[in-house]
This record gives C-alpha cells, sequence and structure tokens, in this order.
C-alpha cells in the first residue's frame, strides 16, 4: 500500500521533472538561435530580391513591437499570411509582437525591457512618462537623419509636438485637416434618428422634430397611438440630455475666447427642463435612466423604440428581420436661444500613438517601416487584406472585394483574417482614404447609414482644441474629471426624472455646487490652459461650434 | 523518498533509546523544518516586493520608480477621507456586507448541512454539483441575467408578480434604493452558495462515521445528531470563515456591484471598491488607490485580531 | 430498520423541495449561459433567448476553435494545473500540518507572519522586478511557484488537521513514528476531503488564471488558453466600438457572432473541463471518512 502509494508520487515528481527540463530545453531553443538561424538563411536569399526591388535595405531583421492592449494579439506569419508576407517582402522586417495591459507596459519601462516599438494610448499616463524620460526617440530627428522624404502631416506633428520641440508618436485614427478633401467630412456618432415606418404610418415629418413643440407633438402622436410592434409596446424616444444640449447650441467657448463647460450654460438646464417635460409627459420613459445601453440596443433590435439620440446603436439587427423598419435622420430640434444645433464629432486626434525605442538597435529600419505603414493604400490594405488580393479599385475608384475573400470571410472569418491579415495591424490606420472608397453598398440599411453620417456631417465643427483638455491618466485632475463624471450621472437622472420645472432649476444648482466641492475650479483651471494651448497650437483664436 | 523511509525505519531501534527530551527537541526540528520553507516563500514572494506599498505615500512617478518618487506624505489619505463623497460610500459598503453577514454567511452552512441530510446519494452528489456552476457564470454575465429577470418591461419577476396580482404596475426594481442592497446580497448568495459550502461539505465529510453510529445508539434524533456531532466538527472552519468575512468588510466584489449600479441606485450603489476604481485606478492614479488599499488593509487586519480576540472569548474556536 | 417518524418524512420532503429549489436557481443562469452559447450572436442581441437556442449555430465554438493554436494552449493550460496543483496540495499541506500541531515553538508568531501577506501587495511593478531578479520571467515556473503557498488555503487546512482528534496521533507517535511519518501516512489520508477541496479550488484558480501569464511571458509557446480566449473576446467587443466609432460597416459573418455569445461560449469551453473531472472529486466529498476503521 505504501509502496504503491510512494511509487506514485515519484512517478508524479518524474513527470514533472520531464516537464520542467522541456520547458526549459523549449526555451533555449526558441530564444535567439532560432531568429539568428532564420535570419542566415533568409540573408542567403535575400540580396538579389533587394537588389532588384529598390537601393533600400532590405536584409532580413526582426523587430520587437509591444502593444499595450492586453486583447491585441498577432502571430507574424510571412508564409500563410498574406498581409505580413507583404510587408516582410516590401521590408525585410518580421515583427515579434508582444502585447499586455498599462501594467504590463509599466513594468516594462521599470524594469529597461523597453522593446523595440511601443504602441499605447494616447492618453495613457506612460506616454508622458515615456516622452520625457527619453526612453523613445524623437520620430522628427529620425525622419530627418533616415527618411527625409516621410511625410507626416503638419497638423499632426504639432499636436503631439512636446514642450521640448520633439514629437514621439504617431497616431491612428486620426483625422488631419491636410489629408482631408473636399467631400470628406469628419462624422459624429450623435445625431437625432426615428423610424421611418412609422413616420409614415402616423403622418409625422422629418421637419417636425425642427422645433420642441414639434418634436413634442410627434412623439405625443406616436404615445397616444398606443402602437404594438411585433407585440412590444413601442417607446416614444430615448435621448441622451447632452445631444439635446449640443441642438440646443450650448457654446462651448466665450466672447473672451475662453473654454466654457456645457453643462453650465443656460442652454443646459434648457436641455434639462426639456427633458423633465418629455418625461413628465410620458415620452421618455423612467428606465431611460436605468437601461445599460446593451439594454437600449435589445428594444431597438424589437422595434420598441420609435426615437433616439445614440448613432452607437446598430438597427441592422432589426432592418433583417424588417426591410421597413428603417431610422432616418429627423430635425435636429432647436434651442430657444436662436443658437444653431451642433453635433460633436468623433475625435480628430486618434486613438494610439506608436513610439521608437531610443535604444533600438535599427531605427533607420523601423522609421521606414513607419512610413511604409504611414501610407494611404496601406491604410487600406491593413483594413482589407492586400490590394490584388483582397481587394481593387472598381471602376468608380471604390473598393471592391474579392470573391475569394468574401468567400471565406462568410464561411469563417477568422480564417479569412489569418489568411489576408485584413483588420489585424490598425497602429497606423488613417481612416479618411478608407471612408473615401467604402464600398458601394445596395443594402438599404447601410444606404440609410450612410445618408444619416453624411446629414449630420454638416453638423460637426472642429473639436481638436477640446480633445486636449482631457486630463492625463495619473494626474489629480484625472480623478477631479472622473468625480465629477460620476456625480453628473446622479445629477442628470435626479433634473430628467424631476416632478416639476421648478425642482428641475433646483436640482441643477444643486449639482453645480456639489460639483465644486468636489474640485471643479481647480479641474476648469487645467483645461482652460489646455485649451488656450492647444488653440495656440492650431494657430486658432476662436474654436467651438459656430453659433447663431 | 522511498529510501528515506527505509533509512528511518532502520534507525527505529536506536531511536526508542533517546531520551525524552531530544525526542522532543528532534520533534520540534522536523516541525519547524516543515514550517520554514513555507516562511522562506512568503518572505521572498511577499514580503520582498512588499515596499511597492511605500508609493501610498508618495506621488509614484514610473520612470523615477518607487524609491525615487518623491514623498507627499498623507496627501492621497486625506484626498479620500476628505471627499465628500467618503461617509455616502463608506455607509454603503459596511450596509452590503454587513447583510451579507447577516443573511449570506450562514447560507453556504445551512446548505452543506441540509445537503448531508439528503439520504439518496445520486441526488446529493446531483444537487453539488449543479449548485457551484453559477460560480463559474462570470458577474458581467451572470448581472445580465439578473438584470433581465428583474426587468420593469419583460421580466420574468414582474411577469410573475402581475400574474399573481401582488402588484398592478411592473416595479423598477434596479431603480428601488430601497431594494438594492438586498438584491447585491440575494445575488451573491444565489451564486456563492454550491461554491461556499464546499469547503464545510469536506468538513462534514472529515466526521468519524463512528460518531453518528454512537449518537444514533443513544437515541439522538436528526435534529440532535446535527447539534451535537456535526455542528461542533465544522465549528472550527466555521469560525475561521467567520472571522475572515468580518475583516473583509470594506471589500464588496467590484465586478458584481458594478453590473448592476445606475444612475438611479448610485447613491446606495457606490461601494469603497467602486469609486476607487472610478476615481483612481481607471484614471491610472496608482498612488491614490494603493493609499485607500493600504488604509482598507490596515482596517482588515484590526478587525481580524479583533474577531478572533471575541471568538477566543466567547468560544474555544478562534484561528490563533 | 427503523421505522421513520412522520417528522423525519415531513423533514425529508421539505429538504427535498429546498434542494430541487436550490438546483433550479443556480442551474438557471448557467443554462441560460450555455443556450446563449450555441445561439446566433445577432439574433442573441435581439433578446428574449432563455429556454433553447432560437437560431442554433457553432460560430461562436468554430471563432473560439478556429485558431488552431489554441490545443497548445490548452497544453500548457493542463499542464500547469496539474503541476501546479500537485505541488500546492503538498507544499501546502506540509506547512499547513507543522502549523496544526499545538507543540510547534512560535507558531502564534509564525501565524502572524504569513497572515500579514494575506492583506498587503507590493503591487505589479515590484513583482515584476522580483520575478527578473530570479530569472521567472518567460518561464513555465512564473506559473507554479508563485502560487504554490496559498495562506488561506494553509489556514484552510491547518483548522482541518486540528479536528484529527490528538490520541490517534499521539499513539502513533508511541509507535515511533517521526511527524514526517506520521503526516504522510496517517494525517493525508485522514484529510482526503479537505485535500480535494483545496485542489479544487486551486485547479479552477490555475485553469482560470492568465493574468500572470499576461504580465510576465511574452512568448506565445506558454499562453495558457484563458489568455488566449480573453483575447479572443474583448477583442471582438474592442472590433466593434472601434468599427462603430470608425463608422465602417459590420462585415457579414460577425453578425453571427456577438461579444456577448463569444464570451459564453469561452465560458463553456472552459468549465467543461471541469465539470468532467469534478466528479472524480467529488466522490471525497461525499463518503464520509471512517477514523475507526483507520487506527484498526
Amino acid at each position: 500500500m505504501l509502496g504503491k502509494r510512494i511509487s506514485g508520487l515519484v512517478l508524479v515528481l518524474s513527470l514533472f521533472g520531464s516537464l520542467l527540463a522541456a520547458c526549459s530545453s523549449n526555451n533555449n531553443k526558441e530564444n535567439a538561435p532560432s531568429s539568428a538561424a532564420a535570419s542566415q538563411s533568409a540573408s542567403e536569399s535575400a540580396p538579389d530580391a533587394s537588389a532588384s526591388a529598390s537601393p533600400e535595405d532590405k536584409s532580413p531583421i526582426t523587430v520587437d513591437w509591444f502593444v499595450s492592449l492586453d486583447y491585441y494579439k498577432k502571430n507574424w506569419d510571412a508564409v500563410n499570411n498574406l498581409l505580413d508576407k507583404m510587408i516582410t517582402d516590401n521590408t525585410g522586417i518580421t515583427i515579434n509582437f508582444t502585447s499586455g495591459n498599462d501594467d504590463k507596459l509599466s513594468a516594462l519601462i521599470a524594469a529597461g525591457d523597453l522593446p523595440d516599438i511601443v504602441t499605447l494610448d494616447k492618453g495613457a499616463p506612460q506616454r508622458g512618462v515615456l516622452e520625457k524620460s527619453g526612453l523613445v526617440a524623437p520620430l522628427d530627428e529620425l525622419i530627418k537623419q533616415y527618411a527625409p522624404d516621410y511625410q507626416v502631416p503638419q497638423s499632426i506633428q504639432d499636436w503631439f509636438r512636446n514642450a521640448d520641440g520633439h514629437f514621439y508618436g504617431y497616431p491612428s485614427f486620426f483625422w488631419a485637416k491636410e489629408n482631408m478633401k473636399d467631400g470628406d467630412r469628419i462624422r459624429s456618432n450623435q445625431g437625432l434618428y426615428a423610424r421611418k415606418d412609422i413616420m409614415d404610418q402616423l403622418g409625422i415629418k422629418p421637419e417636425d422634430f425642427a422645433t420642441k413643440e414639434g418634436l413634442v407633438a410627434a412623439l405625443k402622436k406616436v404615445k397616444d397611438a398606443k402602437l404594438k410592434y411585433n407585440g412590444f409596446d413601442v417607446t416614444p424616444a430615448y435621448y441622451e440630455s447632452w445631444n439635446i444640449e449640443n441642438f440646443f447650441g450650448a457654446p462651448r467657448e466665450d466672447e473672451q475666447g475662453n473654454l466654457v463647460d456645457r453643462e453650465y450654460t443656460p442652454q443646459a438646464l434648457e436641455a434639462y427642463k426639456f427633458m423633465n417635460r418629455l418625461y413628465r409627459e410620458g415620452l421618455i420613459p423612467q428606465d431611460s435612466q436605468t437601461l445599460t445601453k446593451d439594454q437600449v440596443q435589445e428594444k431597438v433590435n424589437n422595434g420598441a423604440v420609435f426615437s433616439t439620440t445614440n448613432k452607437n446603436i446598430d438597427w441592422s439587427p432589426l432592418f433583417h428581420t424588417d426591410p421597413n423598419a428603417l431610422f432616418v435622420h429627423v430635425g435636429p430640434v432647436a434651442g430657444d436661444s436662436g443658437n444653431k444645433p451642433y453635433v460633436d464629432p468623433v475625435n480628430a486626434s486618434g486613438w494610439t500613438l506608436t513610439m521608437i525605442n531610443s535604444k533600438a538597435e535599427h531605427q533607420d529600419r523601423i522609421i521606414k517601416l513607419f512610413q511604409y505603414l504611414s501610407s494611404e493604400e496601406m491604410s487600406l490594405n491593413v483594413n482589407y487584406g492586400p490590394k490584388g488580393e483582397a481587394w481593387d479599385f472598381d471602376e468608380n475608384g471604390k473598393v471592391k472585394q474579392s470573391e475569394a475573400f468574401l468567400k471565406l470571410n462568410a464561411e469563417d472569418s477568422n480564417q479569412a483574417k489569418l489568411k489576408y491579415g485584413n483588420d489585424t495591424l490598425g497602429w497606423f490606420i488613417n481612416w479618411i482614404p478608407i471612408q473615401r472608397t467604402q464600398p458601394a453598398t445596395v443594402e438599404q440599411d447601410q444606404v440609410a447609414k450612410l445618408e444619416n453620417g453624411l446629414f449630420f456631417g454638416n453638423y460637426t465643427y472642429n473639436m481638436l482644441p477640446f480633445e486636449n483638455i482631457t486630463p492625463l491618466g495619473g494626474t489629480e485632475e484625472a480623478g477631479i474629471k472622473a468625480k465629477i463624471e460620476e456625480n453628473r450621472i446622479k445629477w442628470r437622472a435626479k433634473m430628467i426624472l424631476a416632478k416639476s420645472e421648478e425642482a428641475v432649476a433646483k436640482a441643477y444648482n444643486d449639482g453645480i455646487e456639489q460639483e465644486k466641492k468636489l474640485g471643479f475650479d481647480k479641474l476648469y483651471a487645467y483645461q482652460n490652459q489646455k485649451y488656450q494651448e492647444a488653440k495656440k497650437a492650431l494657430g486658432l483664436e476662436h474654436a467651438g461650434p459656430a453659433l447663431k | 523518498m522511498n529510501e528515506a523511509l527505509r533509512t528511518e525505519r532502520r534507525f527505529r531501534p536506536a531511536e526508542a533509546k533517546l531520551t525524552a527530551k531530544s525526542s522532543r527537541w528532534r520533534n520540534q526540528l522536523s516541525l519547524q523544518s516543515m514550517v520554514w520553507p513555507g516562511l522562506a516563500f512568503l518572505l521572498v514572494f511577499s514580503y520582498v516586493p512588499m515596499y511597492g506599498v511605500l508609493i501610498a505615500f508618495k506621488e509614484y512617478d514610473l520612470f523615477e520608480g518607487v524609491i525615487g518618487s518623491p514623498w507627499v506624505g498623507f496627501v492621497h489619505f486625506r484626498e479620500f477621507f476628505n471627499d465628500p463623497n467618503f461617509l455616502n460610500v463608506l455607509r454603503n459598503t459596511l450596509a452590503i456586507n454587513l447583510l451579507g453577514l447577516v443573511l449570506g454567511f450562514p447560507a453556504p452552512i445551512l446548505f452543506a448541512l441540509f445537503l448531508n441530510e439528503i439520504s439518496s446519494k445520486r441526488f446529493k452528489s446531483f444537487v453539488q454539483t449543479v449548485s457551484y456552476l453559477p460560480h463559474f457564470v462570470s458577474w458581467v454575465i451572470f448581472g445580465g441575467l439578473m438584470l433581465t429577470v428583474l426587468s420593469p418591461s419583460n421580466g420574468a419577476l414582474n411577469g410573475l408578480l402581475l400574474q399573481l396580482h401582488l402588484i398592478d404596475e411592473p416595479i423598477n426594481f434596479m431603480a428601488k434604493t430601497n431594494l438594492f442592497w438586498f438584491i447585491m446580497v440575494g445575488m451573491e448568495m444565489l451564486k456563492g452558495i454550491g461554491w461556499g459550502a464546499i469547503i464545510y461539505i469536506a468538513a462534514i465529510a472529515g466526521v468519524d462515521q463512528e460518531m453518528y453510529e454512537a449518537a444514533k445508539i443513544d437515541g439522538a434524533n436528526r435534529f440532535q445528531k446535527i447539534r451535537y456531532v456535526t455542528m461542533p466538527a465544522i465549528m472550527g472552519t466555521v469560525v475561521i470563515m467567520l472571522i475572515f468575512a468580518i475583516s473583509s468588510i470594506l471589500n464588496t466584489g467590484f465586478e458584481q456591484v458594478m453590473v448592476m449600479q445606475n444612475a438611479l441606485n448610485l447613491d446606495v450603489s457606490e461601494t469603497i471598491d467602486t469609486y476607487v476604481y472610478k476615481v483612481g485606478l481607471s484614471e491610472m492614479r496608482y498612488s491614490y488607490s494603493t493609499a485607500v488599499g493600504l488604509a482598507k488593509s490596515v482596517v482588515a487586519l484590526v478587525l481580524l485580531f479583533g474577531a478572533n480576540y471575541v471568538s477566543r472569548k466567547i468560544s474555544d474556536s478562534s484561528l490563533f | 430498520m427503523r421505522i421513520k417518524s412522520s417528522g423525519d418524512r415531513w423533514f425529508n420532503a421539505f429538504n427535498a423541495v429546498l434542494m430541487a429549489a436550490i438546483v433550479f436557481a443556480t442551474l438557471a443562469p448557467f443554462w441560460f449561459a450555455l443556450v446563449g452559447a450555441f445561439n446566433s450572436g445577432l439574433d442573441y442581441m435581439r433578446g428574449s433567448v432563455y429556454f433553447w437556442p432560437r437560431e442554433i449555430t457553432l460560430a461562436n465554438f468554430r471563432a473560439v476553435f478556429s485558431d488552431k493554436t489554441i490545443y497548445h494552449a490548452y497544453y500548457v493550460t493542463i499542464a500547469r494545473t496539474l503541476v501546479g496543483v500537485v505541488l500546492h496540495v503538498a507544499f501546502t499541506s506540509l506547512v499547513a500540518y507543522g502549523m496544526s500541531r499545538k507543540g510547534l515553538a512560535g507558531r502564534k508568531i509564525y501565524l502572524v507572519i504569513m497572515m500579514f501577506t494575506m492583506f498587503f501587495y507590493g503591487g505589479i511593478v515590484p513583482t515584476y522586478l522580483l520575478y527578473k531578479e530570479i530569472g521567472l520571467l518567460n518561464h513555465f515556473l512564473v506559473f507554479i511557484i508563485p502560487s504554490m503557498l496559498s495562506v488561506w488555503d494553509m489556514i484552510i487546512m491547518m483548522s482541518f488537521f486540528r479536528t484529527i482528534p490528538e490520541p490517534i496521533v499521539e499513539s502513533a507517535k508511541i509507535d515511533g513514528a517521526g511527524e514526517y511519518r506520521i503526516f504522510v501516512q496517517l494525517v493525508l489520508p485522514l484529510s482526503m476531503p479537505v485535500l480535494a477541496a483545496i485542489a479544487l479550488f486551486n485547479g479552477v484558480y490555475h485553469w482560470n488564471s492568465y493574468m500572470d501569464a499576461m504580465l510576465f511571458t511574452t512568448k506565445s509557446s506558454l499562453e495558457p488558453v484563458q489568455l488566449f480566449l480573453m483575447r479572443i473576446v474583448t477583442s471582438s467587443s474592442a472590433a466593434l466600438s472601434l468599427s462603430q466609432e470608425a463608422g465602417s460597416n459590420m462585415p457579414e459573418e460577425a453578425k453571427k457572432l456577438s461579444p456577448e455569445t463569444l464570451k459564453l461560449a469561452m465560458m463553456i469551453a472552459t468549465t467543461a473541463p471541469i465539470l468532467v473531472i469534478y466528479p472524480f472529486l467529488q466522490k471525497y466529498f461525499v463518503k464520509g471518512v471512517l477514523i475507526g476503521s483507520v487506527k484498526g
């Protein structure tokens, strides 16, 4: 009995030992030697290829690239993945991607383990540390030295330039004004939309939504009709109060050019009173303040919502069950002040920044890789997969995805990604060329979405200076901002669901008072200073939506 | 290993000759040699990196590191304690936890005791297997399901209450501030009852069957057996779990609260964990978050010693 | 045969009903999740899919298993779970046994030193620097060694060991057994229920953990399955929000998937192995231990 047990233990221990041995031998194998061997074998065949294509250095090298987003994963596969193959063929570079969260980036910085290339959110606190510490190389100097013909839009350079006169990172998903042509419009995720089928049924016109009274009358028609759609009661509206503030033309800057917080304007109070009126007349439900975005989405999918301001709610699932149930743009509603309605565009300064380690071995090659990836055509290639394989331009200059790609993508989108590399390397994406060449569509919901986007594109403004007022992570101001945001969630609900208009005004004043206690003045001083700096960098005297 | 035992056996006659004193010393040495590796382990893996808590008193700068960052004293602690929302989040945290102690803590114990009374072995193992399944469903999914069940528009609970004519119109449960704490504790019980019971079931399984036989012969009924055999046997575990539950009275799981929060219940649903996450961690304010965490740990430690002391005074069982 | 009293019968009936209610209440959320995992993503977003999938599809599971490297990730997870649990239970129970003996000099101080570590954590950066110093970074052992001892599990085991009647241990001592021998031959066999419980807790910890892999390794050969799946799920929801942010159209096939149903499929894919293993552990919970017979 005892012997049996002990031999079992020995077995487990020896198993464990062999596992460890296997792992450590794996380790040895997988470290430097393999890449060295690969580069050796590749360099034997490389010379003639580089000689024929261009005089540039295309000898095979491997660079380490850390992406500070824990979900990102890409195994470089220059054999089977067409995008990876294209990049490696054209640059000689094999990329070894690793990823992790901001904590990991902090650890890498603290331990001095920074890889050759780093991609991080532009608002991460690590950005400031990296730029100040000399751990990353100034891109402008690398460009001057190694890639003088690399054109980074001046507005991007100015925007990300540090006090030391250098800029360190290249953004993704940005909208540089130099890149915009006539007809290019920065998009918005806001707007005012209503169901076309219901409007037709009840004789409601899109123009009805242009005034407060008209909007209330339209929603009332829906309420009084006691509509049922698919057995669900149709709720007249789910609106966000800040969208209404924008429609009422709440200014973002005063005459002296100082920043204005929209919640502190008369239009904000007007918007809350209006929302409260809608609530008291039963046109927006109480649960508009409690539902998550997914739950509102579910209601929209069920066809139980007539009107909404949130464009992030996707109505395609509904359209697929009922081709008549389309959301179209209406209004937008104007306020009493006579200010023009506007909507906030998406961020123009983009999402991530990609930087180069100042101690990276192949800085010359890496900056050329940046240049290569920044081209307009590469934006299309990383979005759709390589041109010629995954897509090509049609006669109208629009993207037409290949049959082979569409077939595989429909069967198994993950396999398509592995083969074509579409949607897997977005760190240099410039969305403008993609928007310009978007494939022609015949699906009505897509057409309507496009039209809605164009319509509210007319109501956007240059929001860039306001993107600078978000405090960088890790600062005290970031904490104050989070506290105030948290307070505003409660505050808004209290005003919208108040019993009377007087109660709205009282709750409004209480909320402002509470914000002062939470440190609003300090936050405002910081934000206004950042705002002025941004305007100066952009050469603007005034910014914000053009009102009146 | 095999060899070592055999050696030990060979030397047994010699061992018997040793004096009682040196055998005690030897005994002590073998006991100490069991514990020391554990202490050494904790020294390396817990105590060495513990200097990291210093950033609670510093303005942490990643580049300067923990040691090089400038000292700021109690600034971050003051920010938290002077926050206009401090009393509110403290109240909510304590309310949810105290309710959890009263209602949630006994639930897995009772479940384990009742389960043990099931005579059909198959049914018993089936119930146990099923009961711990919700543990594997993430809070986001579980919370989402709860929100659906409680929804005023098409939720099952409102439907049931309407059918039974207990209410006239649907209740928006998640907007009822007086219900929120109960909903939270109820969810926790539902999700954790089976998983929490595992440790008690193990304790009950360890009870000597002869004790039950003896009790039966003495004519004890079912409840007397529970009272005089099972309960004493699991009391040690119960006390330890209770002491730790008390010490963690400032912790509310972060995810489960987050997923049930909305604009109308924030006044009762904001807890220390969610608040510090929002104004600290999610803004990457590491010093602030560490400071609040440190303050919580100190309170927990004090509570741990306090609860242990009280438990030692009023019952035989205690942690140390 | 004893005749059951009517009180007993009532109790049994009540107990059976109570247990059935608990079974229903705990099974329902899991069942909903299972149903969701087999439902088409777009359709699931329409809501009210509960008891049976409305549009049955394997697309979610196909997405989870589409990348063949997941099989290697399973291998890593299984290896770390097996090795990790064996070493964790062995080491923790050894320390726990030492700590459970009343004769241990310095017991109280040791316990305080140990419990202190449950409340204070130095943070990720100091931990990373420590692992770098001792060479654990990018090594399989980074999954195993730091989790070999858990003070919490140690305390649970300690309290269990204390319930073993002292006379049994004493009589073994009189027979001349040393502490190690008592531990291995007497205490461990008597403690199977708690060992099984701790093994289950620790096994689930190992099975589900991915943070250590993300923070302390960079090699895909060390990627456990949870990290793998976490990435699929978050990247699909990130892709969705990004496509909305950027204004692109949702690809056709993505309509079959949604972050929600993917998450559910992932949960099922990772829970299933635990469900298979659990019955083997369960016999230690259900069967009471016969201390008397061991003694004899």
